[in-house]
């Protein structure tokens, strides 16, 4: 539970997190038919960045640790100026998939995934 | 009137910012929002606030970026530049490039007061503000 102070921003999370979402989300689909696309690389981290941001001010620990260490994926991704590959972009959707189920249902359930899994998986992609 | 300008592309951010300037006792008409770095450079040459929190990771100009083209503009500016877990490097570059300090997102009343204080003296804020005790951090 958010406590009471953070209860009166939780709308606004919401509404901006929401958006945040649909924007990764667009910048994964347009990485599926450009994975070298800088632009949309520089777009999906930003969003990731801004994600964990909001999430760690609003106490969720795990969304922001987890979407934290998707920020650092992609960070990782422009510093050795690779292209994503399948299993990345696979990896990466199911893990967008978490966080936007936890989100649509944070109003009646605001308990986080387990992520340490995907954390693991995200540094299993980068050796 | 002391002017503050905050500049991030989180609307949620800014928010929580604007909340706590208020707290302080600043009123809305001297609070300045921006969304981006563009917008940012644009609005402090017209609005010339006496007080920046630049934040770092923006669309379309990013913090540095934009503190370049203020600093060019005015020397003489005052900018904090926010930030968050792991952008050590680029504070130090922007403190190189000018930025009177920095502060660690999310935004505490107490430092936000602090950086207030340290940059532009008890003396240029609202009265509220110089009289009123430092609230307690939100509970983690």
């Amino acid at each position: 539970m958010v406590d009471e102070e953070k209860a009166g921003y939780l709308d606004l999370y919401i509404e901006e997190a929401g958006g945040i979402l649909k924007v990764f989300s667009e910048s994964l689909n347009k990485l599926k038919t450009n994975p070298s696309d800088t632009q949309t690389i520089e777009i999906a981290c930003r969003s990731m960045h801004t994600f964990a941001s909001n999430s760690g001010f609003m106490g969720f620990g795990k969304i922001s640790r987890l979407t934290r260490n998707i920020e650092y994926f992609f960070d990782y991704i422009k510093k050795k100026n690779t292209p994503l590959t399948p299993e990345m972009l696979t990896t990466l959707t199911k893990q967008y998939e978490i966080v936007n189920n936890w989100l649509t249902n944070i109003r009646q359930n605001e308990t986080e995934p387990e992520i340490e899994q995907y954390i693991a998986e995200l540094e299993k992609l980068k050796k | 009137m002391t002017k503050i300008m905050t500049v991030d592309d989180s609307a949620f951010m800014r928010m929580l910012l604007i909340k706590i300037l208020k707290n302080m006792g600043y009123a809305d008409s001297d609070i300045i929002q921006a969304e981006n770095g563009s917008e940012a450079v644009t609005k402090y040459k017209t609005e010339k606030p006496d007080l920046v929190f630049l934040d770092i990771v923006m669309k379309e100009k990013y913090g540095t970026e934009a503190l370049k083209e203020i600093m060019a503009f005015d020397p003489n500016a005052k900018v904090v530049m926010c930030s968050a877990v792991g952008q050590e490097a680029i504070i130090k570059e922007a403190l190189a490039i000018g930025a009177k300090d920095f502060i660690e997102k999310p935004f505490k009343e107490e430092n936000v007061r602090e950086r207030i204080n340290k940059i532009l003296g008890a003396g240029n804020q609202p009265a509220a503000a110089a009289t009123q005790q430092p609230q307690q951090p939100p509970k983690q």
